[in-house]
């Protein structure tokens, strides 16, 4: 398993964890129905099996023939064979952990939203992705991300009326 | 049908006049522009038009509002299938078969099929409108909670279809779906679940999520493989917008059977375009010679499901107009302005304000026709207009996915909401888990769950009721046959690839 797919997975396992132990509280039945916490109470108990049989799936020793889709199928692992294998993998775990530090970017321009209002931090969170990540100029990105900020703000805040400051 | 037809007349002779025309027309545009927008819809573009109304005729008004209807209907399409980015549920097919075609270079093809397929199912759907409307809605009214509760799990079972190859990864993305879909006040008891903020009282918003999973999702995946779109400089070779005869020729039917179907299930309240749209990708998929280019931009899988959608639009109307039920929030808007236009919705409707309804439904077939014509000339702006941005894609998507998420109701939250489910998206892509069957869940898993529970309580705890009703006894062989057709068609395929060497 990849290490993207263990933390899929691990986010799904504590989110149905969760869910599972908030809906023991709920009714489980109603009168002549079933009650609220029917579907949560199934649900979250399937997806936890179903998790707990996808990892123990994982984990079982394959045939080599099996096993040869399964290397081919994932690109860590193509990454893991031949001559340049090191440089590959370091490049797909630092553009990971890229995407993993731009999500990280992006709560905080949203959390700063509710201060100032909604167009400064995503104009710059814009040109951060547009410089950063695209591989812009700063000057370009900035000059493209106050065309695009122009026009949102034409058809959302002065047509459309929706308060975006 | 001759008493029909001359009411039919009598509407377009009320409504033929340039101010009307220039209206319609106006309105369309405005629609499609509103409904190309993430995170705006038929109800945003409605409402948003309503306070213009408020000086004008009966006819006028309604013209203007359903224009704009129809029109975010054929909006909801172009960022679905130019960035992604669907606006709606119905609008998740269209970007599953057309955004592979964008990506092929075929964006302009994609854009035509999906208008010119818009445009038939619309009159398709219209047709049944004048002719049929009171036949189908006096039909419609003797569903009950177990039929509804049979044609969602239909809906459900074309889960099998947009599964892929691995059945743990899509029973996986199933069931989140599902449990995702428990947010918020139940219906049935009023009670709340996992309400852990106020704002998840009301549960977590769909459109949010599909902005999150599929714009945000795209944007983070591409930027970690550094995608970038390849579309050439700007041109305008009308040739390479308009469908060819091959294309026209594979998605005739398709077309048509998604016409029926649209219109047929879309009557239904809630979420009948939606599961018109999925069944029509089915069928499509069953009937296909190719079923394996589904998913990488199949021209019948994107038209069948176009066409559904844009039929599904008079579909919603029937029982709004006949019995004055709303079966969707557009409709339920349009409901609020019959009333506020002085008519009363219900089955005195065609009699008291017959003329009205029948200038709105001519305006109706009018505004089908120029919103053909004007997204079929649009389409080379749309993709020039992408050709200019390509190499910016990235940020600007993820600007449209921010405020259309803050549109939504005008919350921060909504943006956490965006951010988590891009998350989600970007791993689920990262890792093929198909995003077709969670989606899927998160749409019907709460209608299935309520009328599930409707039916029983109804039954007062009896589960006879779903063979002891004809419509329903009838839903249920035939969703039997569908599930015993896909599982022989496993086995089938399974013994073949057995015995060859």
């Amino acid at each position: 398993m990849k290490t993207s797919e263990i933390v899929l997975l691990t986010g799904i396992s504590i989110f149905a964890g969760v869910l599972l132990f908030n809906s023991l509280d709920m009714p489980f039945s109603s009168g002549m129905t079933f009650g609220p916490g029917f579907v949560p109470l199934i649900v979250a108990g399937a997806l936890l099996l179903t998790i707990a049989m996808k990892v123990l799936h994982g984990l079982t020793p394959r045939t080599s023939a099996g096993a040869q889709v399964e290397m081919n199928d994932s690109e860590d692992r193509v990454a893991s064979t031949g001559d340049a294998a090191p440089q590959r993998a370091r490049s797909h775990l630092h553009a990971g952990l890229g995407i993993v530090g731009l999500m990280g970017v992006m709560a905080l321009a949203i959390a700063s939203m509710g201060y100032i209002g909604v167009m400064t931090p995503l104009a710059l969170l814009m040109i951060l992705v547009s410089w950063y990540f695209a591989g812009h100029s700063l000057i370009r990105s900035i000059g493209v991300t106050l065309l695009v900020m122009l026009a949102i703000y034409g058809v959302f805040a002065l047509w459309l009326r929706i308060p975006l400051h | 049908m001759l008493d029909t037809l001359a009411s039919l007349g009598g509407g377009f002779s009320d409504i033929l006049n340039p101010q009307n025309l220039l209206l319609i027309f106006v309105a369309g545009l405005i629609g499609t522009v509103v409904g190309a927008l993430p995170g705006l819809g038929p109800s945003a573009g409605i409402a948003l038009m309503m306070p213009l109304t408020f000086g004008m005729s009966q006819t006028a008004g309604l013209c203007l509002l359903t224009g704009v209807y129809l029109g975010t209907m054929y909006g909801g399409r172009i960022t679905a299938i130019l960035i992604n980015t669907p606006g709606d549920a119905p609008a998740i097919i269209t970007a599953l078969e057309g955004y592979p075609l964008m990506r092929q270079g075929r964006g302009g093809l994609a854009l035509g099929v999906s208008a010119l397929s818009s445009f038939i199912g619309g009159t398709i759907g219209l047709a049944v409108l004048v002719f049929f409307a009171p036949v189908v809605a006096e039909y419609a009214i003797f569903l009950g909670p177990s039929e509804y509760f049979l044609l969602m799990v239909i809906g459900l079972s074309t889960i099998v279809l947009l599964a892929g190859d691995n059945i743990f990864k899509a029973v996986i993305a199933t069931l989140f779906g599902v449990l995702v879909s428990t947010f918020g006040s139940d219906y049935i008891s009023g009670y709340v679940r996992f309400g852990f903020t106020p704002e998840l009282i009301e549960g977590i918003d769909f459109v949010a999520i599909i902005i999150g999973l599929y714009g945000l999702g795209e944007v983070f995946f591409n930027l970690e493989k550094r995608i970038v779109l390849n579309l050439g400089r700007p041109e305008f070779r009308f040739s390479d917008y308009f469908p060819d005869r091959g294309s026209l020729k594979t998605s005739f039917w398709p077309v048509m059977r998604g016409g029926v179907l649209g219109t047929s299930v879309g009557i239904l309240p809630g979420a009948g375009a939606t599961v018109a749209t999925f069944l029509s990708y089915a069928l499509e998929r069953k009937l296909s010679r190719r079923p394996e280019k589904f998913g990488d931009g199949a021209i019948e899988g994107l038209a069948g499901p176009e066409s559904s959608n844009n039929a599904g639009v008079p579909g919603s109307l029937i029982p709004l107009i006949t019995l004055g039920i709303p079966g969707s929030g557009g409709t339920a808007i349009m409901l609020g302005a019959l009333i506020m236009f002085g008519m009363q919705p219900g089955p005195l409707l065609m009699i008291q304000s017959g003329d009205v309804v029948w200038a709105m439904i001519a305006g109706l077939i009018v505004g089908n026709v120029f919103l053909l014509a004007s997204n079929v000339l649009l389409i080379p702006v749309f993709i020039n207009a992408l050709r200019l941005i390509q190499n910016h894609l990235s940020s600007i998507v993820l600007g449209l996915c921010v405020v259309g998420a803050f549109s939504l109701n005008y919350d921060i939250f909504n943006i956490w909401i965006v951010l988590v489910f891009g998350a989600v998206g970007y791993l689920m892509k990262k890792n093929d888990y198909p995003t077709g069957p969670f989606i899927l869940a998160v749409v019907l898993a709460p209608l299935t769950e309520n009328y599930f529970r409707q039916t029983i309580m109804q039954a007062q705890g009896s589960w006879d009721v779903f063979v002891t009703r004809p419509v329903s006894l009838g839903l249920l062989i035939f969703l039997v046959l569908i599930v015993a057709a896909s599982i022989a068609k496993k086995v089938v395929a399974k013994r073949r690839g057995d015995t060859t060497p």
